[in-house]
């Protein structure tokens, strides 16, 4: 499927999708992290925290994803990688990102995006250097390959919260998932 | 013309949901039951997509024999999806409606209720209610 | 209505303020200042007029002054707070017109629904240099930036506002003004 068609198939389910005002989401997403740094006070154990959440809706998130967006199926690491980025962040955070940066092997690319709806109207604090504020979206996508037999590492590199001018999230595929046959103990 | 009984299992093979509507005679009992059913379904699939021309492999979607038919649908999520009715249903791509049952009541009542826990049996009276209604409404009941 | 040249505060009446004349000093705003509803201050700015200079005290201490001046001033703000709940509803847009004259400097009032406090003070050369609607729409944007602000999850309410991007955006909006 082409990168236009599914661009259109992102826009088709972004409207089907059921909206919820942004500043609803950014600001119950700012005060849950705020308060993960309060409960934690450390920044690497609140990026983890976050991953992991990520990772709980993820496995869920996958199931409505495949219901609803009409999603081709992938035959290559390659078209997983555009379907999350055209389709599957329009559908679900309205903006979609782009895919580049591959590696030679082909294992490993990025999803770059300038537009974070979690991270609006956000500043963070000095202190906070060392967070990946929206690392969640880390673990959704983790938590959503995975559901699909595609074990992968998904983690932030850029962020415009610490000044850089766009988001880059590198996703590496560690291994494609084997379906093990029914345990016979009879 | 009739359905007899409903499945869901997950990746894994745990049955996630059973449900029968009129079934004259069980082959094993209870669990073994539906590990046969896991079991066949399993073979099956992998045979089907050996014998696939297109690498994306394909499962099938029934098979029949002279007193039932079996019809099947697998998200790629790995939930299997199945039902057996009389041989006699019409020809109807019923691997369809078991699809849209995942979409309509399987992902809104199951997948996003919170309190539901992946790989547990679904008690959710709604889910099951819609089960129930959506088996009922095929041409074929 | 008296325009002191002094450091006094000196209050002046809100229906005064007309279409100005004269000269107007440029980089006008010489002051921008949030106050919470316990009157406790949450951001307080001093702006450079046009030649970049500050008058011959140091930064720190024109700093002082101004916080002293825009103090001063909050006892006017609560008078016109009496007379604002008296208005109407719908005549009440919280502007809380020109609250005093001091030396060089113009103090505008504005307070928010949920009770925050906005004083600018402009250069000029007596109550009447501005009028009331530019006035307004200096403080619209004001109000703009402190939403944006309170809408980052690290702003803690009722704590000084430390946001390198909403001092931007106020000194954006101070340099926009002229």
């Amino acid at each position: 499927m082409s990168k236009a068609s599914l661009s259109k198939l992102g826009d088709a389910a972004f409207e089907r999708t059921d909206k919820v005002s942004a500043e609803l989401l950014a600001l119950t997403y700012g005060s849950f992290v705020r308060q993960l740094l309060i409960d934690y006070e450390d920044a690497e154990e609140v990026n983890a925290q976050l991953a992991k959440m990520g990772y709980n809706i993820g496995v869920r998130l996958v199931d409505d994803f495949l219901a609803k967006s009409n999603a081709p199926p992938c035959a290559s690491f390659a078209d997983t990688a555009d379907i999350v980025a055209k389709v599957a962040f329009k559908m679900f955070l309205g903006v979609p990102a782009l895919v580049g940066s591959w590696s030679s092997d082909r294992r490993t690319f990025s999803l770059v995006f300038t537009d974070n709806p979690l991270a609006e109207f956000t500043e963070l604090p000095e202190k906070w250097g060392g967070v990946w504020y929206s690392n969640v979206l880390c673990g959704v996508i983790k938590g959503a390959l995975e559901m699909v037999q595609m074990e992968v590492d998904a983690r932030f590199v850029r962020c415009t919260l610490r000044g850089e001018d766009l988001n880059e999230i590198r996703v590496t595929l560690l291994q494609v998932l084997q379906e093990k046959p029914p345990v016979d103990d009879e | 013309m009739a359905v007899y009984c409903f499945y869901l299992f997950d990746r894994a093979g745990r049955l996630l949901c059973y449900r029968e509507w009129s079934r004259a005679r069980r082959t094993h009992a209870g669990e073994d039951d539906a590990k046969s059913m896991f079991g066949l379904l399993f073979a099956l699939r992998n045979f089907c997509s050996k014998l696939s021309p297109s690498p994306l492999g394909g499962s099938p979607k029934y098979y029949i024999t002279e007193t039932y038919a079996l019809h099947h649908h697998e998200t790629p999520t790995g939930l299997r999806f199945l039902l057996l009715t009389s041989p006699d249903f019409g020809g109807a791509d019923i691997s369809r409606d078991l699809r849209d049952l995942y979409a309509d009541a399987y992902v809104p009542y199951v997948v996003k209720n919170p309190l539901s826990v992946r790989g547990e049996v679904i008690r959710v009276p709604a889910f099951l209610g819609r089960l129930d209604s959506y088996v009922r409404n095929l041409s074929c009941f | 209505m008296a325009t002191s040249s002094g450091a006094g505060v000196t209050s002046t009446s809100r229906s005064g303020a007309g279409v100005g004349s004269g000269s107007r000093p440029v980089g006008r705003v010489a002051c921008a200042a949030v106050i919470n509803h316990n009157n406790a201050p949450l951001f307080l700015k001093v702006f450079k007029d046009a030649a970049g200079s500050l008058p011959r005290q140091t930064d720190a201490v024109v700093r002082m002054q101004m916080h002293e001046v825009v103090y001063n001033s909050l006892d006017v703000v609560e008078e016109r707070l009496v007379a604002l709940r008296a208005q109407s509803a719908r005549d009440n847009d919280g502007f809380l017109g020109c609250l005093a004259v001091v030396g060089p400097m113009s103090l505008y009032g504005f307070v928010t629904n949920t009770h925050l406090k906005f004083i600018i003070a402009l250069r000029s050369t007596g109550p009447h240099d501005y009028k009331d609607s530019t006035v307004k729409a200096l403080f619209r944007k004001l109000h703009a930036a402190v939403i944006g602000a309170f809408l980052n999850p690290f702003t803690l309410p009722d704590a000084p506002i430390v946001s390198a991007g909403f001092e931007a955006r106020v000194d954006e909006i101070a340099r926009r003004f002229g």
